[in-house]
This record gives C-alpha cells, structure tokens and sequence, in this order.
C-alpha cells in the first residue's frame, strides 16, 4: 500500500465507513450526519483532486487482489485518464448535493440513513468508475441502483414514489441484465476479467462483437436515459428528493457514457463497431430533439429539467457516435459541463419550489425581484445550456457538431445544430415563466436556506469559469482519447 | 462599464447614467479615430481558448474599423435624441447599450471567427434582453429564436470550414475556402447566407424585426434592431461574398433570390398602412439589394451600404423624434431616406449591368426600382399641399442651430471624420468610384427596359379604363374632341402633365398600392403570421400529443401492464404451489424429469 493506492482506496473506503458509522451510532452522531456526510465528501473531492498530479506524472494507481482465483475474478481498483474525468465529476456532483442537503432535508430520525445512502450512492459510482475488472464494476454498478431505489421508495416526494421506485428499478435493471450479459461474455472470451485483459485483445466473432456491442449500446443507453430508453428518467427526478436528483441527473447519468467508453470503445476497434456509428447518430439526435419537445411541453418544473437531460444526452450519443476524436472529446467534455450545469439548473428549481411550495410553471412567474440571487444563477443555467459562449456548454457543443462534420453525414450534425434552437427555446421559456412577468402569488414567499444558495451560487461560478477556461479540462479529455484512440484505434 | 452600470447604477444619481454613457461612447469613437492610424496592427486577447481554436485577437483593419466607428455614432446619436424619452430603469438599458455595443465592435474588429461568433451572440442577447424590459416575454423570444437561427447557420459555416482544416483565423480562413469543392463550399455558404439574410432583415426572415414595430422606444427600435444586427450582417457579408460567389449555380441562385424578395419587400412596403411599419420592409429591400451587390462581387458596394444603413435610419428615425425633426411629417422624411436608397439602388443595379449580359435576376431587380419610384411617388402624393411648401420649417425648433444641429453633427461623424482618414485607401475608392461619374449612370434608368416596362404596364391596366371612358363619349363628343386635340405646346403639356404624370401615374401608384397591400395580406399576415402561429401552436400541440400518447398512454401504461401482469403471473404461480407438499413435490419432480430428458436428449443427440 503506498500514497497513490491509498487515495484510491480511501475514495471507495472511507464513504462507506462513514456511512456504516452513521447507521451504526445514529443515536450519538445522528444530529450531525449532514455535516459528517458532506465532509466525507469533501474529503473524497480532495483525495481525487490530489490524484491528479500523479496522473500527470504518468503513474497510474492500481490496486490488484485475487478474490476468486478459481473463476479468474479479481479485486482491482485503477485510475487512468479515461476515469479521472467521471471521477471527477461524481465527486464534484456529490459534495454539492450533500452541502445543498444539509438545506434542503427536514432533519428526523431517518436523517442519518439519508446521507448514509447518499454516500453508498457516491460510492457506487465511484467504484464503477475505479473499478478495473469486470465483476467489480457490475457490483458498483447494482450498488448504484439499490442506494438511488432506496432514496426514491422511502424520501420521494408524492404519494408515487413507490411506484416511480419499482419502476425506476425494473427499468435500469432490465439494463443492466443487458450490461451483464455482454460482460460475460467478454469475461468468456477473455479468460479474465480484468480490464487490461480485455484491452490486450479478446479473438471474438464479428457476430459476436456485433451483439455483445448492441447489448452494451441498449444497456448503457438506459443509463443514460437515451429516448427511447428514457421512460424511468421523468419520475425518477421529479419524484426523488432534490440532492438525489442532482446526483441522479448529474453524476448517474455519466455512467452510462463511461460505460460505452470503457467498454466497446476501448476494447474493439473503429472497424468493428463502425456499423453502430450512423444508429448512434441518429439516436441522439432524435433523442436531442425529442427531449426538447417534451420538455417544451412540460408543465412540472423539474421534469422540464428532467427532459432536458434527455435532450442532452442525445448530444453526447451523437458525439460518441461520430467515432472522431473531436466528437468523443466533445461527449466526455459535455458529461462534466452538463453535470455542473444540470446541477446548477436542479438546485434553482429545489430553490424555487422551496420558496414558493409551488412546482407548475403556470403558477408561476415574476420572481426575478423576490429571488435576485436564484435569478440571476439561473439565468447563468440556462444560458449555458442554450449554448451561449464562454458559458461551459458552448465548448462541447462545438466539438461535438465538430465530430459530426467530420463523419460522412454532415446533414445530421447540421440537424444537430438547428435541433439546438428547440434546446434555446424551452430554455427561454423555462426562465421567463419562471421569472419574468407579474408575480401574483398570494403572500410572502418562505425564506430559503444558505445551505441551498451557496453550492447554487458556486456551481454558477464554476459554470462562467469551466466557459471561460476551459483548457485545463481539454488537457484531461486529450489524454483520455490518447488512452482510448491510442491503441486499436 | 456596462456591466458596472447595471450592477451598481441603481445606487447612482440618474444623471450620471448619462454622462457615463455618453462618455464612455464618446471615447470608443475617439480610440476608433485614433486607430485608423494604426491599421494593420492587432490585440492579442486569448493565445488559444481551447487547443486549436487559434489566437483571439483583434485586427484594426479600415474596413471594420469604420462600421464599428459609424455604429458607434449612430448609438450615441440616437442615445442623445431619446434622451428625454427614456424608460424608468434607465441604468439597465444605459449598461444593456454599452454591453450591446461592446459586443458589435468587437464583432467588427475580430480576426478569429470563434470571437466573432461569440461577440456576435452576445449582441443578440443584449437586443434580446433590451426586448424583454420593454417588449415582454413573447417579442424577446421571438427576436433571440429568430437571431439564433441566423447564429446557427453561421456556426455550421465556421465548424464546416473549420473541418476542411482552415484555421479559424478569418483572413486564411476565407482564403483557403476558395479553393474548396463545390459541394462544400455551397454548404459553407449557405450557413453563411442565413446568418446574413436574418442579421439584416431581409424577407422572409425579418419576422424578429416586426415585432419591433410596435416598440414605442426610439433608441429601441433605431439602434438595437436597425441599425446594429443589420450592420453586422452587411459586414459579415462584406467578408464572405467571395464564397457566395464563387460558383455560378449559386451565384445565380442568390441573386435571383435576393433581387426577389426586394420586389416582395416593396410589394409589403405599399401593403401595409403604416408609414412607420413600411420603413421596415424598406431596409428589407436594402438588404436585399445589397446581397444582390454582394453576390456579383461588387465589393466597395457592400461595405459602402453600412454608410447608406447608418444614414437611412438616422433620416427615418431621427425625424420621428418631436424635437429633432427635419422635416415637418415622416412622410417627407421617408421620401428622402427613399431617395437615396433608390440611388444606392440605382448605382448598384446600373454596376451590375455593366458587368455583363442581362438576365432574369437582372430584370427582377430592375422591376424592384421601378416599384421603389412608384412607391416615392405615391408617398409624395399623399403628403398634404402645406406639408411640401412648408418643407423645411418646423414650428418645433426654437433655434435653427437645434434644426441643423444634429445633421450637421451627423454628416461629420459619417462621412467627413472617415473620408479624413481614408488617403490610405483613397486608391481603392477612387479605383471603384472612377466608373460612377460616366454618363452610362445617368442615362441607365432612361434606358432600362425592365424599369420602364413595369412603369407602363401597370399604366396600361389603368388605361384600360379610360378606354372605357372613351368609349362612352358620343360621335358629336368625339368630333369635338379630335378637333380640340390639335397638337400645341400647351395641349401637349396638358397630356403629358395631367394625363400621363399626374393622374397616369398616381392611378397606377393606386392600383399597385390595392395588389400589394392584398398580397400583404395574404402572404404576412394570413399566410406567414398565422402559419407561423399555428406552426408554434402546432409545435406545442404536438409535443403535448406525442408526450400524452408515447409517455403517458404508451410507456407508462405499458409498464404498468407489464408490472401488473407479472405480478398477477408471479401470484398464479405461487397458488399453484401453494402449501401442500404433494403438489409441490409433484412439481418438483416433474422439472426434473424434465431437465433430464433434456440433458439426455442433447449428450445422446
């Protein structure tokens, strides 16, 4: 165990004794389960902020332990390039969930396993991505799933949330059988189940790597909440409690793009997977236009914003699709800005219904002068996801439709990009309505907690500085594809 | 200082809004001076602001440099006319000007096409945001929707050009673009097209603009929409016309489109009833023109047409202000700022033509001139006798140097503080301008068949009638007719002053004013307005359709089935195997009989 394996093992260990803890003595630290919870976190953004210099210096942390040698199944966590950004983001996506908790939950009995299980959340997305074998990556990905179902069935938000539980359940894990049947079959092919095994090359069947290929697609692609996968994604987000949301709509969804990363693009080559190129295409760009539509047509705010994420995703389907390297910088770079972003956009909505108990955009309007500050973080949120430059979107929107003219079929990335009008035109409603006009409510509106505003306020900062400074991530993303398009492709 | 303005300017005394405003304005114009001395030289902003997208830097270049002086003059003109007009929240819409501004002139001046295209959509969401203060929510979304479509299209051009592996340094950008395939370079220049042909207005993508009729505020109206979006778009097509024409199946395509709707925009000018609205279309026809010059490379045309825009809306704007009128009605105003479009018109198609041989856009334009006199001639017609004799007195003005204040502040600051500093390019203007002083100009409208057919065929329906008239008269009438008409001098005036001038040309002015206000009708307000309407309605209806249908009815509905009936088997099941153990041995052992007839079935097999 040295300095490196240790930071990787502390971002999977720690959370979850801490979660233990909190279950474990609620009775003494329960009071304090907020505060613990989000320094945890805390600390997990630093152990992964201090993993990247020694990326930078070419070491690549490694944890390797046999757990079923029989079976060739191992216990390993590994950190390269192609981790670091979804690491990242989750570890940004869940310390500002849990600052914004800490405002947000009435504090009751059930307090400590809230923010217990919002760490296991953390934690299963952690290890997904850390994990470097096969197994392991399925076991944090169902952890997952458990910790975010739990959250939903017992703190969701209508007297559905039970259903919405079941039915986000059923759904992603009808997924995630797809996830786990292509895995096992590579495991098969591979004799192993580690990572390195399956990139050193795994001899399989065109037939086979065009099923097991299609498996990871649909499988992946209901994590992502691709239409038409997506049909979980609405009650989900507008049933969970809002630091779930931020970390569903933020954080969760993103794993579904490393999944396909990590997966069928690093282990075949663009050869191999070329014929999945124009589907993919075509999926995000109907899922881009689709979302939008729904979420122009929507009435609750936050599935609004839970449309909008479909809508996104199809930006980043498409840009994986184009199999270039500007459309695959774009998607990954579109992964990290559309977490700050959605976040951003969750968080104003979690202020806007705090203060006002109300969630149709009907009801309401004329805000901007009882809620300057939400406002005003707002309209940098929708800014940014209508595309406006030096606002964080705008860089992976133009690598994206960069990929797209790369391809043979430069009509869809031009449909690409007038499809993005429809993403401007529910933005626009979104904070006109919300914001604009003559407020007609009846009586005050209730006072908002800081815990809720500052993470609001400094994820719109982050936004202007990821817009305005975008080069360090680059640099990141441009080592990531060294690592994916560097080998077989 | 834009920023500051809005962030503080509340705390600040109002009249120090202005003087900032004013100020700050005043010295961009000065540095703007001041920098045609410096031409050719760049600020660097950002070495790179993501790897590859090149330097961002600004390039003190004449040709952006005066646009951006002229657009500067033209703000804090008009600035100073709505001084006393000003909306409540004047420190939001003196900083949303600055911030506007900034954005434009960097535009202007920008050397690398991603700072364009951001300095670009900044400007629209300042004009945008200025919409939503003073117009509501439904003009400003109206007005961003339709600029960012324009944006669109310009970033398909960028990307696409960029993707051909031209750096994104405007210059070698457009250079190397020459020598690019025609496929690629048609889709280049159709990305390009549309970002100009919504920036200046020209039909049919002037719907972001038409909200701005009913705006009552000067500055509004004058400077955001008018004069700013369009200037930019005249300049963007300034510097990418080689493209557009670079092919002939193109070249013709966009000529032939653009001399169109110039027709179509003046058809609209006479349809609608509103002078004020009809300005509209009138810059709609200059943009048109001015893609019309663009595409048959007349280059110092083009760039010379942001002086003409500039002019035009300081004449038709400026005399709407009480204080400041030149003339006494906007009508004569109007007729004014017609007349020099027309020259400007004039110039153009007569360059064209001597280009070469004439041909069904030639004559499309030629017919859009011929209206454009009509449409001055019916103006005139209208204007009450003691509005033409009383022309230049306005009882307004109590000073004359209020009068001639402003013009005179308005020649300088558009045509002699440049031309000051125009030796430099002197060659390169006299080169262009050489050929506008031979006779073939002024002979040009004389001669020109188009331009004269479509004056007498709509005299001709008219005359119509009066072979009507005639025909009515009796035999004894006839006689003393053709006895009267003996050929003098002054039944000869009579004819051609009363019949042809006079009440010939007024009728058919009438008759073309009754077809274009139908047209108007029936094309803008039936058929684009309420299309686009029920477009948007259908849009809307649509979405709550698909989404009732496929997530409510469909996906959600069709889980529910599938959640129910696995339930319902999973219930089924579990009272087959209900509590007595015979039965659950007896199913047991039948699926494990079964498991080994198929076990020995397969080894066997």
């Amino acid at each position: 165990m040295n300095y490196e394996t240790g930071l990787i093992l502390s971002i999977i260990l720690l959370p979850s004794v801490i979660a233990l803890l909190l279950v474990m003595i609620r009775r003494i630290i329960g009071p304090y389960a907020g505060w613990i919870a989000g320094i945890t976190a805390g600390l997990n953004l630093l152990a992964t902020l201090a993993l990247l210099p020694l990326l930078r210096q070419g070491i690549e942390p490694h944890i390797a332990l046999n757990w079923l040698p029989q079976a060739g199944i191992q216990f390993i966590l590994h950190l390269d390039w192609l981790t670091f950004p979804f690491l990242f983001t989750e570890a940004l996506v869940t310390v500002f969930a849990l600052i914004y908790a800490l405002g947000y939950h009435h504090p009751d009995e059930r307090t400590p396993f809230f923010y217990a299980l919002l760490l296991i959340f953390g934690v299963g997305m952690a290890g997904t991505t850390l994990a470097g074998s096969v197994f392991l990556f399925y076991v944090f990905w169902e952890l997952m799933l458990v910790a975010s179902c739990v959250l939903i069935l017992a703190w969701g938000e209508g007297p559905n949330n039970g259903s919405v539980a079941l039915q986000y359940f059923l759904f992603t894990h009808l997924g995630s059988l797809l996830v786990l049947v292509a895995l096992i079959n590579l495991y098969d092919a591979a004799g192993s189940d580690s990572f390195v095994a399956l990139r050193s090359g795994i001899s399989l069947a065109p037939a086979a790597v065009t099923t097991i290929t299609a498996l990871f697609l649909i499988g992946f692609g209901v994590k992502m909440a691709v239409f038409p996968l997506h049909i979980w994604l609405p009650d989900a987000h507008s049933v969970a409690p809002m630091p779930v949301t931020i970390m569903l709509a933020a954080a969760m969804l993103s794993m579904g793009v490393y999944g396909i990363l990590r997966f069928p693009m690093s282990i075949f080559s663009p050869s191999q997977i070329a014929m999945f190129a124009l589907p993919m295409m075509v999926a995000g760009l109907v899922s881009q236009v689709y979302g939008a539509l729904m979420a122009i047509a929507e009435q609750d705010i936050k599935r609004i914003i839970a449309y909008s994420s479909v809508s996104q995703m199809g930006y980043i389907l498409f840009g994986l699709g184009t199999l270039t390297y500007e459309g695959i910088a774009g998607a990954t770079l579109h992964v990290i800005y559309h977490g700050v972003v959605k976040a951003l956009l969750f968080m104003c909505m979690g202020l806007v219904i705090r203060a006002t108990n109300k969630r149709q955009i009907s009801e309401l309007g004329g805000l901007m002068n009882k809620i300057p500050l939400t406002a005003a973080c707002c309209a940098v949120g929708v800014l940014a996801i209508a595309g406006v430059p030096m606002l964080a979107i705008f860089n992976s929107e133009w690598m994206i439709y960069s990929g797209g003219f790369h391809t043979t079929y430069p009509g869809l990335a031009v449909a690409m990009v007038l499809g993005s009008l429809l993403t401007v035109a529910y933005a626009l409603r979104l904070f006109m309505e919300i914001f604009w006009g003559d407020y007609t409510s009846d009586g005050n509106l209730i006072p908002v907690s800081a815990a809720m505003r500052l993470p609001t306020v400094v994820l719109a900062g982050l936004t202007l500085l990821a817009g305005l400074f975008p080069s360090p991530v680059f640099a990141w993303i441009d080592q990531e594809l060294t690592l994916i398009l560097g080998g077989l492709w | 200082m834009g920023m500051s303005l809005i962030a503080v300017g509340s705390y600040l005394p109002k009249p120090l809004h202005s003087w900032a405003v004013v100020g700050t304005a005043g010295i961009v114009m000065c540095c703007l001076l001041i920098s045609f001395s410096f031409t050719g030289n760049q600020i660097i902003i950002s070495p790179e602001w993501w790897p590859n997208s090149g330097v961002l830097y600004l390039k003190f270049d004449f040709w952006g440099m005066a646009p951006a002086f002229w657009t500067t003059a033209s703000g804090l003109i008009f600035y100073l006319l709505n001084l006393k007009e000003r909306p409540s929240r004047t420190y939001v819409h003196d900083g949303l000007f600055l911030f506007v501004l900034t954005s434009a002139n960097l535009a202007f001046l920008a050397g690398n096409f991603l700072l364009r295209y951001a300095a670009l959509e900044f400007a629209a969401l300042g004009i945008a945001v200025i919409q939503l203060l003073e117009m509501g929510k439904q003009n400003s979304k109206r007005l961003y929707l339709g600029l960012r479509l324009g944006d669109a299209g310009l970033l398909v051009a960028i990307i696409l050009l960029n993707t051909t592996g031209a750096p994104l340094e405007i210059s070698k950008a457009l250079s190397l673009a020459m020598s690019l395939p025609e496929v690629t370079l048609t889709w280049i220049a159709a990305g390009f097209l549309l970002a100009v042909w919504v920036k200046m207005g020209i039909w049919p993508l002037v719907f972001w603009q038409n909200a701005a009729a009913d705006n009552p505020s000067l500055m509004n109206k004058a400077w955001f929409l008018a004069t700013v979006m369009p200037n930019l778009g005249i300049y963007l097509l300034y510097r990418t016309a080689p493209l557009i024409a670079q092919f002939e199946t193109v070249q013709r395509l966009v000529s032939l489109t653009s001399a169109a709707s110039a027709v179509i925009a003046l058809l609209f000018a006479w349809g609608t009833k509103n002078l004020k609205d009809s300005v509209w279309w009138l810059f709609a026809y200059q943009g048109s023109i001015t893609v019309f010059a663009a595409v048959h490379r007349l280059d110092a045309l083009v760039w010379g047409s942001i002086l003409v825009a500039c002019l035009l809306r300081f004449i038709f704007f400026g005399n709407w202000t009480p204080r400041f009128r030149l003339a006494n009605t906007e009508r004569l105003a109007s007729i004014a700022g017609g007349v020099i479009l027309g020259g400007y018109s004039l110039i153009t198609i007569w360059a064209i033509q001597q280009q070469g041989e004439r041909k069904l856009d030639f004559w499309v334009a030629e017919a859009s001139l011929a209206l454009l006199v009509l449409w001055l001639v019916n103006q005139w017609e209208k204007a009450p006798k003691q509005e033409k004799q009383g022309l230049m007195e306005s009882p307004i003005h109590r000073h004359k140097w209020q009068r001639w204040g402003i013009p005179v502040v308005a020649l300088l600051l558009f045509a002699i503080m440049p031309l000051l500093f125009t030796p430099l390019h002197a060659n390169e203007l006299i080169a262009g301008s050489s050929s506008f002083t031979k006779l073939s100009l002024i002979s040009f409208p004389i001669i020109s068949p188009a331009f004269w057919g479509l004056l007498l065929s709509v005299w001709v329906i008219k005359k119509l009638r009066w072979l009507e008239k005639i025909a009515i008269f009796s035999l004894t009438n006839r006689y003393a007719w053709r006895a009267g008409a003996q050929l003098s001098p002054k039944k000869i005036y009579n004819a051609t002053e009363i019949f042809l001038f006079k009440e010939g040309v007024d009728q058919a002015a009438q008759t073309v004013s009754k077809i274009s206000r139908q047209l108007y009708e029936i094309l803008e307000r039936t058929t684009f307005e309420t299309g686009s309407q029920y477009l948007v309605k259908g849009a809307l209806s649509f979405s709550t359709l698909l989404y009732r249908i496929l997530e409510r009815t469909t996906f959600e509905a069709g889980l529910q089935y599938l959640v129910k009936g696995a339930l319902s088997f999973s219930t089924l099941l579990r009272r087959m195997h209900t509590g007595r153990l015979r039965v659950n041995l007896l199913w047991v052992a039948v699926t494990m009989v079964a498991v080994l007839v198929m076990m020995l079935a397969r080894t066997g097999g």
